[in-house]
This record gives C-alpha cells, structure tokens and sequence, in this order.
C-alpha cells in the first residue's frame, strides 16, 4: 500500500462524515417531517416578518432577545479555537512544566510553539517531551467552559427566551 | 503548579459557583428571602478558603502578596456588608440576579487584587463592570433608575476602552503582558526597540485617565452624583465602594510598581487630580439636598485624599513605615469604605419597600425618634468628617501626615506641603455638610416618623458598619499593620527585576543576583500554562451569565 | 520618507488603531441614538484591539527584535467577547430606556441634574 496517501486520510474522513451528515438529516426531514404547506409557509422569509414592505420599518422587539442570546452563544465560542488548537501537541505538555516564570504567554505561547508553527520554526525542537496530566486540565478546562455554557442556555429557555410570546 | 493554581482560585470559584447557583435557582424556583442566605454562606465559605490557603503558594498569573490578600479580605468584608444590606427582596422580579450579581463583583475585586498580568486584570475588572450595570439596571425600575443606568454604562464602557488602548501601549512597548516583565522591560534591565518608551508615558497617562473614572476622580467625576442619585441605596453602596477599590488597586500595581521611572511625572498628575478632586467634591457636596447625591460628592472628595495618599507613595517610596502614603492609602480605603457603607445601610433601614428615604431633610429630628439609627448614622458622619476618636480620623491624619513627611528639600516638598493645607481646608469644609446631616438629626423638629421598615439585614449592616469605624477608631493597629506592606509592594530603584526571557534584544545588565529585594508584585510565579487561560475562560464565561441574567427585562 | 510612501509598518496600523480610537470617543459624544453610541464604543475597542495585534505581530516589530508570542491576538479574542457581552447589557439598557423615556434618544434623559 502507499503511504503517502495517510497524511490525507482524516481529511477524506472528515468530508466524507460532513457530506454524509449533511445528506442524512436532509433524508431524515424529508421523511419524517409532515407536509402541510400553506400560502404563509410558502412565503420566502418565512422567520415572523412580513417579507414585502418598507425596510426601514421597525422589527418587534423580541428579535432583539433572539440576537442577544444567539450574539453570546456565538461568540463564546471563539474561544474554543485557542483550546483545539493548544491542547493537543507535544510541546504544550512539556512546556507546561517547564515553562519557566516570564515566558512571553501562556497559551499564546503554545500556540506559537504548536506542531504547526514548528516546522517552520528556526528554533530546534526541544527533546524528550515530559508527558504529565495537564492536558487533562486543559481538556477540563474547555468543559468548564461548554458546562457554563449550557447552564446559560437552561437558564434563558428557562426564563422563556426562546418562546415567541 | 496548576492544583496549586487552582488553589489560589478557591475563593473566587466559590463566589461565581455561587452565584451561578443562585441565577440558576432564580430561574426554577419562586424563593425570595433564600438568595442572601446562599450569597452570604458562599462569602463564609470563600473567607474560609481564603484563611486556609498558604500565603506563599505559587501561582501562574495570580499572585498572592500581601497587597491581595489584604484587597480580598477587603472584598470580602465589604461583599458582606452589602449582601446584608441589600437583603430585603427586590419589589419586582430580579431578586436572585440582584444577589448573583453582587457575587460577581465581589469576585471581581478579589480576582483584581490577585491579578498579575494586564489580560486577567482587565478582565477581572469587566467582572465586576458588567454585573454593575446589571445591578444598576434591577434595582429600580423607574425612568430615573434607566437613566442613570444608561449613564453609568455608556461612561463604564467608554472608560474601560480608555483603559485598555492604555493597556495596549504598555503591552506593545514592552512586549509582555506580565506585570513582572513589564516592569523589567522600563527600568532598563532589557533593551526597547528604539523609540519604544515613549509609549509607556502614553500608557500611563491613558491608564490613569481610565481609571480615574472607576474612583470618580475629577475630570471623569461627573457621572457619579447623578448615578448615584437615580439608584437605590445599596447600590450606591457598592458603586462607592466596589469600583473604587479596584481602582486604586490596579493604580497600586501598575502606577507605582509596574511603571517605573515615571515618578516624576506622574506624582504631579497625580498631586493635581488629587488637590481638584477633593477641593471639587467638598465646595459641590455644600449644597445638596437629596441624601445620595450628597454623598455622591463627599465619595468623590474622598477618593480627592485617597489620590493623595497615592502621590505620597509615588513621591516617597524611600519613606519607612507609615509615612510612605501606601499604608494611608489602604487604610484610609477601608476607613471610608465602612462609614459609606454604615451611612447607606442606615438609609435602607429607615426607609421600606415602597418609599425611599432621599433627601437629607427627611432624617429631620431622627435623633428623638429613631434614636439607634440616629447615633450609628451620626458615627458614620462623624467619621467620614476626620472627627478624632473615630476610624476616619486616623486615616485622615495618615494622609496628611504622609504629605507633610514628603522630603521638603527638593520642590516636591513644597507641593505636597501645599496639598496637605488644602487638604486640611478641605477637612474642615467637609465637616460643614457631615455635619449638617447630624444637625438635622438632632436639632430640628421631626416631621414624620420615618418607617425604619428596611429589613434586619440593612440594620445589621449599619451596625456593624458603626461598630468596625469605632472599633477601628479606638485600635487602629491592626488595620495599619496589615496595610503595611510597602516594603513588598514597592521596590527601590536599584532592586533590579528577576526575570528570565528578555524579550528583546540581549540583557543589557547581568541578572542581580537573587538576594536581591523581590518586589512582592513579581514574586515571581511560575507561569502554568493551560491554567491561566482556564481562569480567564472561567471569568468570561461568567460574565455570560450576567449577560443572559439581563435578559429578564423581557419579560 | 513620509507616512505614505514608505512600507506598511507598525506606526500605519497604529494610526489607524488612534484613528479609529478617537472616531468612536466623537461617535460616542456626539451621537444622541443610543444605539449610535453603542457603535462609538466597539469602535474604540476594536481601535484597542488592533493596536494589540499589530504590536503582537512578529511582522510588523522592528527588524532586530525577535517576535512576542501571540498575545496579542489572544487578548483581541478576550475584548471580541467582552465587547459581545458588553453589547448584550447594552442593547438591554436601551430597551428599557426606550421603555422608560418612549425615545432612544440620550438627551432625553435629563431629570438628574444638580
């Protein structure tokens, strides 16, 4: 077999599972959904709003609430960016005993030294990566994060942000 | 490193745990009385994490110098003060994110004090901005309350921007967000690209500038009467109490310890905001009547003498003991901070649910009949003026004591000369409306009972207010002594930093050798790295709670 | 050489970071809608922010000093959220402004004075 093709594997798998998914729930909502189609339902824009009329016109409040929320949950997760990225190489778990007190960052700095930025790195990679358990506190860390994250979300359908009173 | 790391947390984690806890249960549950008695066991609790830690422990970008720990056991005080005071349930909805909120800010303030780096200390502060407004929003619900709201945050935000395009300065000039690096980097241990310390001048006037508007000094003061007149008593408390003290903290860390060499410039910023702030406050807060914005004006003159006792200690570093300005400036803080408290307490008290007490003539002839609340009032008053047996006095006389010491050879002397006369004018100026109130208390004729419906907490929290101002007052040593911490917090000149990569350049100095004096703020941790960011997530995400909390008003 | 002829450098994203600064203290002040307002402010932050990247950037230090990590962005990823939590209070505020005073006009908002 020829192995220069591993490198691409995930990503074939990554594609492949994408479209699958994709295709799946379009089948699932053509089966399983009940087809009542109506004069409103047909409409383009179909999300509460009246599609034609002035579009200076002013929007019912409860959008803005939708907005809010969705402007949160949203940009929350900029931040699992960062994690995805620092939490899986070599070098962080190393470098997260022995970074010494005055390096430049924290996570900044795993970034940078990531596997990505390594090759291209003129500094020569460090021996002997130490293995130690903080990329579990890492990886606890992130689902501090999503925990707090879904404990806002009971908390706004609980006080009925998401229904359209 | 990162158990210890979250060791150091524990408090905090407490508090915003807490106060997840108790918007969570606001959302399920219908209790009213309940959230304060969870609020105030979370503070038992976080006080006990906070006794049982181990001062030397070692933390990433927290630190734990005795400059932290004394801002948190502040915090913590005055977070219990307040959760007392505010415990009578809101009229309306909001009760639990009133008191969740108020954990947060209290978090805040203790992750402020702890902070050592620029990132987790802007963030630190946000925590406790956004549950302010949040705060400010639920106490009341009428279009004086929205419109001081709207003031608060427009002037909040726009002085937190200030502060962090400041922030950005410092960063970019010296290449690190750590306090302990930045403080390398300007005392000329590593080498700036050329031209690149003209940038920490900027950060420094655009840090002070923002953090003028979080102590309500003058240019950035004017906010203050008119939020504090349009909210409710006990969050007027914590405005004149929360945000101040974070103020002078991150002032603390980065004016006097993390900018050095800047000295000469900025105790006169400092001297001359100072002598306007508290001249300002004074002559306005002469003729007020509504009771808030009365003391909106006096918390504005004080936060004058607080700004003093900082130039003191930009001025006089060399100073030994309790000269130096930096013990004045603590202590006088907490002084302050428990007849403000007392003083606000005591108006919640008297009034009930659906009547404030606002002006100052409705304590008329208080002193017959409501005579508890009139002496506990009366101390407050007594000792927010500097009257001599009492807490303020004590800090007072620090202060100006402190000026007065400023070595008079150069002509800083003479200025800080000066400013102890026009702080001592201001002293006796000062006394004319304090006492004013406890005239009207006790020589004008009563025109109505006043309803003294406020709640047990609110009554609590006077008292203990007026017992800490008259405890402090008869033995002031204790609280002197834990403010004393000047000799870690400030380091001399020739200290040197102890730092391990410079970021730019080649060292110009060898490394000092060890023995050195460590300044306190870069008793230098150990970075860990996945741990620091885990705090900030943790803080941020918080702040998504109080961001949903807000979400109730469409109901 | 002057500002405009030479090389993109560290000094051009500082002025754009001042300029976009002061642009949003003049939105900020001048504007009467609140949500004007609002848009002053997350134009000062991210005036902040980009002075935070370009300074963070390996690219644009002065030739001679090594880069500094990537603190910057990162710091530009904690204000992107802080300014999206800010934004929620914000848009609230306004709403019960606008409750309260029936206009989002902040010049209307003027019973405590004094």
């Amino acid at each position: 077999m020829d192995l220069s093709i591993l490198p691409i594997i995930p990503i074939v798998l990554l594609v492949a599972c994408v479209i699958g998914l994709a295709v799946g729930l379009l089948i699932v909502g053509q089966v399983l959904n009940p087809a009542r189609p109506g004069a409103v339902k047909q409409m383009p824009y179909e999300s509460g709003m009246d599609p034609i009329h002035d579009a200076r016109r002013r929007f019912d409040v409860r959008f803005f609430l939708l907005a809010i929320a969705f402007l949160v949950f949203d940009v929350e997760l900029l931040f699992l960016y960062p994690w995805a990225v620092a939490g899986r190489n070599d070098e962080c778990r190393m470098m997260n005993d022995e970074l010494p007190a005055g390096t430049l960052s924290n996570l900044a700095a795993d970034i940078h030294h990531s596997s990505f930025y390594i090759h291209h790195s003129p500094v020569p990679r460090p021996p002997s990566p130490v293995p130690t358990t903080n990329r579990h506190m890492v990886f606890a860390g992130a689902m501090t994060f999503i925990a707090l994250l879904v404990l806002g979300f009971v908390y706004d359908w609980r006080k009925g942000v998401f229904q359209w009173r | 490193m990162t158990a210890a790391d979250l060791r150091l947390l524990v408090p905090e984690i407490v508090l915003i745990a807490a106060a997840v806890t108790i918007y969570l249960g606001g959302a399920f549950s219908t209790a009213r009385r309940a959230w304060s008695w969870i609020a105030a066991a979370a503070l038992l609790l976080a006080a006990v994490a906070l006794w049982s830690q181990n001062p030397s422990a070692d933390g990433g970008s927290l630190g734990c110098d005795a400059l932290a720990r004394y801002v948190q056991w502040f915090a913590l005080a005055a977070g219990a003060l307040l959760v007392s005071l505010a415990s009578r349930p809101l009229r309306f909805d909001g009760t639990p994110e009133y008191v969740g909120s108020l954990l947060l800010t209290v978090a805040g303030l203790m992750l402020v004090a702890a902070a050592e780096d620029i990132v987790l200390m802007f963030v630190a502060l946000e925590l406790i901005s956004i549950p302010t407004y949040v705060l400010l929003y639920l106490g009341r619900d009428d279009a004086e309350s929205q419109e001081s709201a709207a003031k608060y945050f427009f002037l909040g935000v726009l002085a937190s921007a200030i502060l962090l395009y400041g922030f950005s300065f410092l960063y970019g000039a010296t290449g690190s967000t750590a306090f302990s690096e930045i403080r390398a980097a300007l005392d000329g241990t590593t080498i700036l690209p050329p031209g690149f310390a003209v940038f920490a001048r900027l950060a420094m006037v655009l840090v002070f500038a923002g953090l003028c508007f979080k102590v309500a000094a003058v240019p950035f003061h004017f906010y203050a009467p008119d939020v504090y007149q349009g909210t409710t008593h006990a969050n007027a408390a914590l405005l004149s109490v929360v945000p101040k003290a974070a103020g002078f903290v991150v002032m603390a860390r980065i004016l006097v310890a993390a900018i050095p060499g800047m000295e000469p410039y900025s105790w006169g910023v400092v001297l001359a905001v100072a002598v306007l702030t508290m001249t300002f406050g004074n002559v306005m807060a002469l003729w007020q009547d509504d009771f808030r914005r009365l003391l909106a004006y006096s918390s504005i003159a004080q936060t004058g003498y607080i700004l003093l006792a900082l130039a003191v200690g930009l001025a006089a570093r060399d100073a030994p003991g309790a000269w130096n300005g930096i013990v004045a400036l603590w202590f006088y803080l907490a002084t302050y901070a428990a007849a403000t408290i007392g003083a606000f307490a005591t108006m919640e008290y008297l009034g009930r649910a659906e009547r404030r007490l606002d002006s100052v003539d409705d304590l008329a002839g208080l002193g017959r009949t409501r005579p508890a609340a009139a002496a506990v009032m009366a101390v407050c008053m007594f000792s927010l003026a500097g009257v001599p047996p009492l807490a303020g006095f004590w800090g007072k006389l620090l202060v100006f004591g402190g000026a007065l010491s400023v070595d008079t050879s150069g002509t800083a002397g003479w200025w800080f000369t000066a400013a102890a006369v026009v702080g001592v004018l201001n002293a006796a100026v000062a006394a004319a409306y304090y006492l004013r109130i406890v005239a009207v208390m006790y020589f004008r004729i009563p025109l109505a009972t006043p309803p003294a419906r406020g709640g047990r907490g609110a009554w609590m929290s006077a008292v203990a207010c007026a017992l800490l101002v008259v405890g402090i007052g008869i033995y002031p040593g204790p609280l002197m002594r834990a403010g004393n911490f000047c000799d870690q917090q400030l380091p001399r000149v020739d200290a040197g930093a102890k730092h391990h990569s410079p970021p730019f350049g080649r060292q110009k100095n060898p490394p000092p050798p060890q023995s050195a004096p460590q300044f306190g703020m870069a008793a230098t941790k150990k970075v860990s790295t996945p741990n620091a960011y885990h705090i900030r997530r943790t803080l941020v995400l918080s702040q998504t709670r109080v961001t949903t909390s807000c979400h109730i008003i469409f109901k | 050489m002057s500002i405009f002829t030479e090389p993109v450098g560290l000094s051009h994203f500082l002025v754009v970071g001042a300029v976009l600064f002061v642009c949003g203290v003049i939105c900020m002040a001048t504007k009467r809608n609140v949500l004007g307002v609002l848009m002053g402010i997350e134009l000062v932050l991210n005036g902040a922010n980009l002075n935070f990247v370009a300074f963070g950037s390996s690219v644009l230090r002065p030739p001679g000093t090594e880069g500094i990590g990537m603190d910057g962005q990162m710091i530009a990823l904690f204000v992107i959220v802080l300014a999206a939590a800010e934004a929620a209070v914000a848009l609230a505020i306004a709403l019960s402004y606008y409750h309260a005073h029936a206009t989002v006009d902040v010049d209307r908002g003027d019973e405590l004075r004094g």
